[in-house]
């Protein structure tokens, strides 16, 4: 009769420590997909200027300019690391053809920058991208873009 | 009130200082500067009152510390924080609660050394590279009343700095086929007394 007793007690304790199992993997899961997203790393870490990426990287666009292919990018972002020229980062929006972003005189702080599609494009599918701009006090920035989903 | 405190950290800038010299202004170098610059607006933002992705995106810009929104201009709010160097972090919100963040921190330790964190954007054709500055918006240290754009011809397009933020309304912002905006050469800071004392350049446009 005991020997019943424990056995049962035995496999509801099983039970009991296999739903907190099962709890916390899907507490883990969930939490991995709040605090997750996905970066991409669609160029670089290299020298942004006025020859280099070479025309055509970004198709249809001249020299110095970089860029993803198309998607529902949430952010477009750039860690930049050296250099001193003027460069822009941000989005080619498909909805208007154009590319929007915050515009770096070269003076700043290096450091990393994001910019939320929502700020800029009128709709969300969009490329992400980084533009050499003449003017700073060089004549390149070491940078590399990224594109993230949230 | 809260007082943020640029220290200067560019080698050039920081010996200028402490001989008390001027620079002469070239590409974001800062003219007659100050030995610190401070910010004395803003008040304390929990980071438990921004949505989930915003919270999400000061992490992934490594933001970590107490939150400040400076102010709000044209819609637009504007935000300081620290990251765990102690490195300073500037983002800009432009929902109507304050949200969708947008922004970065400065790499270590290093603080900011100039009167501007201006966060301006272009707008360029990408199948010609054709660019304008469609909009003018930053923070701004104190003693900068205004902020204005050069233009290519040079003539200066000035919008006020208010409580530290400034943000040129678009009705300012020109016009143009493919892109509104200036065609610009630079992004200047101006003092009480109108005198440029920053200089961000974007050379010929």
């Amino acid at each position: 009769m005991n020997a019943k007793r424990e056995s049962a007690r035995r496999g509801k304790t099983l039970w009991r420590r296999a739903a907190v199992v099962a709890l916390v993997g899907v507490a883990l899961v969930a939490g991995a997909s709040i605090a997750g997203g996905a970066t991409t790393n669609y160029w670089g870490y290299g020298n942004l200027s006025a020859s280099n990426p070479a025309a055509g990287t970004c198709p249809g666009s001249p020299a110095g300019v970089a860029c993803s292919g198309w998607a529902y990018w949430d952010y477009s972002q750039v860690g930049w690391n050296s250099g001193r020229s003027a460069f822009a980062y941000g989005f080619i929006c498909q909805s208007d053809g154009v590319f929007w972003g915050p515009a770096f005189g070269g003076s700043e702080s290096f450091g990393t920058y994001s910019a939320l599609w929502s700020n800029w494009c009128p709709s969300h599918y969009n490329k992400v991208a980084v533009v050499h701009l003449s003017g700073g006090g060089g004549t390149y920035n070491y940078v590399q873009g990224r594109g993230l989903i949230y | 009130m809260k007082r943020t405190r640029f220290l200067l950290v560019g080698v050039g800038v920081a010996l200028a200082a402490a001989a008390g010299a001027t620079l002469t202004a070239f590409a974001g170098t800062s003219t007659n500067t100050t030995a610190s610059l401070t910010i004395s607006s803003g008040v304390p933002v929990e980071r438990s009152s921004f949505s989930a992705q915003d919270q999400w995106l000061l992490g992934i810009i490594g933001e970590t510390g107490a939150i400040a929104k400076i102010g709000v201009r044209e819609g637009v709010s504007f935000y300081e924080g620290t990251n765990e160097d102690g490195g300073q972090c500037f983002m800009t919100g432009s929902g109507s609660d304050g949200g969708g963040l947008s922004g970065g921190c400065s790499k270590g330790a290093a603080q900011l050394g100039q009167p501007l964190v201006d966060m301006s954007s272009i707008c360029m054709d990408p199948a010609n590279g054709d660019w304008r500055l469609a909009r003018i918006e930053g923070i701004a240290a104190d003693g900068i009343s205004a902020v204005g754009v050069v233009d290519t011809k040079g003539a200066l397009h000035t919008t006020p700095v208010v409580g530290n933020v400034y943000k040129m309304a678009s009705s300012d912002v020109p016009t143009g086929a493919r892109c509104p905006g200036f065609e610009a050469r630079a992004i200047v800071a101006l003092d009480d007394n109108g005198s440029e004392v920053f200089t961000k350049s974007f050379g010929a446009g």
